[in-house]
């Protein structure tokens, strides 16, 4: 390509409208062509100009969406960090929680997938008990849920309407509390109503925790979660 | 102003998103409209725009582009993103307007808003046959291929008319006649 054919391209390079192998032939020449380069510079500065002469106003409320997409992108940014530590941190948890559990003359933790019905009954009639709602991450899911946590008893209820049934993979709720410790907190299932009524055993500093979530996990559940979380829940409200 | 404002950008400070939202949402929200030509998906578009500067900050360099350029790009290439996943075809005739498109000019956001005035000028007396492409390339984020289908022209009438409309853009902005050997 001599300076005239680029010449001639320029102008629609600067719109992004030629194909690879044009664009390709023409950056060459353009790497060894300082005068083309100065006339791909002003070309540039008309593009870049032409979206300063439109003008039209958004909605009001497109500010305050923002300002909630903001707070779910750091509520995913927290889940999504998974540091050694925070392996690590629930890891000791998981043992703590386990040597109780075995202790106490708990089988395993598929118990936990059975809800004990007087207890979510207390948790959930309990007028201290705190309800928390649960927010979809796909904008498209149709479920609805809460999460209802009564420091009293030191319980929860996370009930959700709506989840689909799972083949051999499990619902499995996370708590967080910082960018690197997380609690896992079991695996649920749902019934034939697709409802899921899940009983869970709260962390020992359940205070400190700033957001709770589910993700999507082999059957029995992952160390660490290794999906995005379907639904999250801020606990910071 | 910008500089403060992406300083705070940079430090996480979520009040200067807002600030950055307050500042060039207009622009934003103009672009994605003009090419979406909806107005629900603009403001989905400009949500993601805005996120994607809270994310992607750290990799503006103002040695490379000035700020409005930075934030203007982002914005037409997730518009045309959008509208690419959106509308797996060329679009139908009278789809974009190309008879009643106006440039509005939009001083507040230009930082050389006398060059603006001339470019707004310059575009309004091109023959609007180059106009028109010029906008569909633009705006309508559209290929050499798309243009053609779209307008009925062969290809190498669209790409000669656009070559056309940008030269003579060039030349009231720069014009020492160029130095063809």
């Amino acid at each position: 390509m001599n300076q005239e054919d680029a010449r001639t391209l320029i102008p629609l390079y600067a719109l992004d409208l030629l194909d690879a192998d044009e664009q390709a032939a023409l950056e060459q020449v353009l790497a060894s062509d300082s005068e083309l380069r100065t006339e791909l510079e002003q070309y540039h500065a008309i593009v870049d100009d032409l979206p300063l002469l439109v003008e039209a106003r958004p909605a009001p409320d497109i500010r305050d969406k923002l300002q909630s997409r903001l707070q779910q992108s750091k509520r995913r940014t927290l889940w999504l960090r998974r540091g050694y530590w925070g392996a690590f941190a629930a890891a000791i948890i998981l043992f703590v929680l386990t040597s109780i559990y075995l202790l106490a003359g708990v089988d395993d933790q598929d118990d936990r997938d059975e809800p004990t019905p007087d207890l979510v009954q207390e948790v959930l009639q309990d007028p201290e008990s705190r309800a928390f709602d649960v927010s979809a991450t796909d904008e498209t899911a149709s479920f609805i849920g809460r999460l209802t946590i009564d420091s009293q008893t030191e319980h929860a209820v996370l009930w959700v309407d709506g989840l689909q049934a799972l083949d051999e993979q499990d619902y499995q709720l996370w708590f967080v509390k910082s960018d690197t410790e997380r609690f896992d907190a079991g695996v649920f299932s749902v019934d034939e109503d697709n409802v899921a009524t899940y009983l869970v055993d709260l962390p020992e500093d359940f205070e400190s925790y700033l957001a709770a979530g589910v993700t999507i996990e082999p059957e029995g559940g992952s160390e660490d979660p290794t999906s995005d979380p379907i639904l999250l829940v801020d606990l910071t409200q | 102003m910008t500089e403060d404002l992406i300083s705070r950008l940079i430090e996480r400070d979520e009040a200067a998103l807002l600030e950055l939202y307050d500042q060039y949402g207009g622009l934003v929200y103009s672009i994605a409209v003009q090419i979406l030509r909806d107005a629900q998906a603009a403001e989905e578009v400009m949500q993601d725009v805005f996120m994607k500067a809270w994310d992607k900050i750290g990799q503006y360099n103002p040695a490379q582009a000035k700020f409005t350029t930075w934030i203007a790009r982002i914005s037409r290439n997730t518009a045309i993103d959008t509208l690419r996943k959106t509308q797996s075809r060329t679009p139908e005739k009278g789809e974009f307007p190309l008879d009643d498109f106006s440039y509005t000019l939009a001083e507040i956001h230009s930082p050389d808003p006398q060059r603006t005035i001339a470019l707004h000028s310059a575009l309004r007396d091109l023959p609007a046959d180059q106009s028109e492409l010029l906008y569909l390339a633009y705006f309508g984020g559209m290929s050499h291929n798309d243009i053609a289908e779209y307008t009925g022209l062969p290809l190498g009438t669209v790409k000669s008319r656009i070559r056309a409309g940008m030269m003579q853009l060039r030349s009231i902005f720069n014009p020492k006649p160029e130095s063809n050997a």
